[in-house]
């Protein structure tokens, strides 16, 4: 258990980490939408049109990474939670 | 009326039928129209768009100094690209789009009008009114009129076409958007840029 949930914490960092990486890195906000400018030819308006994409930003890689920390810090809990139920079954013993 | 006098009356009659202003409609079919925005915020600056633009404009290309108009924006269409930016921007703590669904300016009156060629600029007065708050402001204006130009947009109607640009800045504090609270995190300055064409059809 213990060894499962710090491989789950690992995966989770590392993941984001690369998913953050390779989307920019992006230092701004996340983002799902991503302006391009186009010309109108008769105008010659300058216009924005959306395009949808998932861009992560630093808040992506913070939510990631604190997930990971709590997933990591649970493994402790849980080793202290499984030795307090050894201990409980030891002195339950005749 | 004799026929006479009505061959005479003619040419006047065409003259003020050309000296009238012509009504450019900005509900844009093709979506180009849009005003975008941005407020500077520490991380990144928040810039978004919003292209639900209509309205009219009466404009004499002989006189430019008589227009008159009103261009209106949905403010649901207003878009910026973190959804939950949006979202927040959308609610009743900003925007508040359920309750006040239209952005608004108004002209009242044009000064320093200058023509050269095809481009009119001039500093336009009018009421601009953002979540239910209505404030006379003025603002520097390009004007392009395209003469038969539409057609080359809408390849079944004649007419003309009217570019709009301006470039100018309001103060959220003034409108009642969160006015003195998060300055920290977005600024009190909104700095707004508005490109559109209205078409007047023949």
């Amino acid at each position: 258990m213990r060894m499962t949930l710090r491989l789950i914490s690992a995966a989770v960092a590392f993941v984001s980490l690369v998913v953050w990486l390779f989307g920019g890195p992006n230092l701004g906000w996340t983002k799902t939408s991503l302006a391009r400018e186009s010309v109108d030819p008769v105008t010659g308006l300058r216009y924005i049109t959306w395009e949808k994409t998932f861009l992560p930003g630093v808040d992506f890689l913070a939510a990631s990474e604190a997930a990971a920390g709590i997933l990591f810090g649970l493994s402790f809990l849980s080793r202290t939670i499984a030795l307090n139920a050894k201990t409980k079954t030891d002195s339950n013993r005749p | 009326m004799k026929p006479t006098l009505m061959f005479a009356l003619a040419p006047l009659a065409c003259l003020l039928v050309q000296a009238a202003p012509l009504s450019f409609d900005f509900k844009d079919p093709k979506g180009v129209n849009q005003i975008t925005f941005k407020l500077d915020a520490p991380l990144e600056a928040i810039s978004g768009s919003a292209s639900g633009v209509s309205g009219t404009v009466n404009f004499d290309p002989a006189a430019p100094d008589t227009l008159i108009g009103k261009i209106v924006v949905t403010t649901e269409s207003m878009h910026v690209p973190n959804p939950m930016m949006k979202g927040h921007l959308h609610s009743d703590k900003w925007m508040d789009a359920a309750k006040y669904p239209e952005i608004t300016f108004e002209v009242a009156r044009v000064a320093n009008v200058k023509t050269a060629g095809d481009e009119t600029s001039a500093d336009v007065t009018g009421d601009f009114t953002l979540k239910g708050v209505k404030k006379s402001i003025t603002v520097p204006v390009r004007l392009t009129y395209l003469k038969g130009k539409l057609k080359d947009r809408v390849p079944n109607l004649q007419g003309d076409l009217l570019v709009l640009r301006s470039n100018f800045s309001i103060k959220r504090s003034d409108f009642g958007l969160n006015s003195g609270q998060f300055e920290d995190k977005v600024a009190n300055e909104i700095q707004l840029s508005l490109s559109m064409s209205g078409q007047s059809v023949h």
